[in-house]
């Protein structure tokens, strides 16, 4: 009598527990989906993809399966499906390069020129120069070309 | 005064920790950016990622080694707008010759024509400042079509 109450009682115990564990487990999923909810950054932690249209690099998902990148507005899987990304890209530069999200501001100082050359979708800057040089063989009197040379090995071999 | 021996912008300033000398690299005279033909007109205060230096060197004219001198460097957009101001550098003329170099993180590239790089110098306690050189930069704006990427990888993770 005194053994099955017993276990009676510890089957209680452990069915109230496995309770209590699924409502904690409950209580945590639905945690879990209010952060989803309210951050978009709980589900998709901190990785980010860039546009290979505008060279946006915050885009929340791949650009791919019909996502929408909100600085150029590309839908991807639909625009790309017969357009190529530079094609896009010229489409988008030619109507004023302008962010397209309106749910989802632009970042402060947001520049399209900048982006794109981050993303290196553009060329950028080369450093160029014009110069004029002076041919040895050019210079009158009598040849000191090859004696600078000399003097400057010596020079060197002194170190 | 100190007498300015070199006064250059360039995109590195190399000094050497073995026997302090100095090397520069890559002198800034002229910059081609490539501008989209769709989309000539840059934004305002677009800047190119280009990590530059000021850099300037005096030579010691038998000044007075207590005399304290500062100097700064400038830099104004073709239309006169000052883009770059300073920080400013205090130096005696204790050696026969001493450097300064400033490093700037991007270089302002919305507007073409001539941007121009002053270097300014005055004792401490002067109040007005003496122009000593400018250095022109040229930045052209080239028309071309953005870069061809598809046939590459169909995106880039930027968090790998």
């Amino acid at each position: 009598m005194t053994n099955s109450a017993e276990s009676l009682a510890s089957s209680v115990k452990i069915e109230s527990f496995a309770r209590i564990t699924f409502y904690f487990q409950v209580l945590l999923t639905i945690c879990r989906l209010t952060l989803i909810t309210l951050d978009g950054n709980a589900l998709r932690g901190s990785k980010m993809y860039t546009c290979p249209v505008c060279g946006y690099d915050d885009m929340a998902s791949p650009p791919r399966s019909f996502s929408i990148c909100s600085s150029c507005g590309t839908e991807f899987g639909y625009d790309d499906f017969d357009t190529t990304h530079e094609e896009l890209r010229l489409r988008w530069l030619s109507k004023g390069a302008r962010w397209f999200s309106r749910s989802r501001p632009a970042p402060p100082n947001w520049n399209w020129y900048e982006q794109l050359l981050t993303a290196r979708l553009v060329d950028g800057v080369r450093i160029t120069g014009t110069d004029s040089a002076i041919d040895p063989e050019s210079i009158a009197g009598p040849p000191v070309y090859p004696a600078s040379i000399e003097r400057h090995t010596t020079y060197e071999i002194r170190f | 005064m100190p007498r300015l021996l070199i006064f250059v912008p360039c995109q590195k300033v190399l000094i050497s920790k073995e026997d302090n000398t100095l090397t520069i690299i890559t002198v800034l005279q002229e910059m081609e950016v490539s501008v989209p033909a769709e989309s000539p007109e840059l934004p305002d205060k677009t800047t190119a990622p280009l990590i530059w230096y000021a850099f300037c060197l005096w030579g010691n004219e038998r000044d007075d080694p207590e005399t304290v001198y500062q100097q700064q460097f400038i830099l104004e957009a073709p239309n006169g707008e000052k883009v770059r101001e300073g920080p400013i550098a205090e130096f005696s003329m204790t050696t026969p010759s001493h450097r300064v170099y400033s490093r700037y993180p991007n270089f302002p590239i919305w507007l073409k024509g001539t941007y121009s790089l002053r270097l300014q110098l005055r004792r401490k306690d002067a109040a007005e400042w003496r122009d000593i050189a400018t250095f022109p930069i040229q930045i052209k704006h080239t028309l071309a079509n953005p870069k061809n990427t598809d046939g590459g990888a169909a995106f880039v993770d930027s968090a790998s």
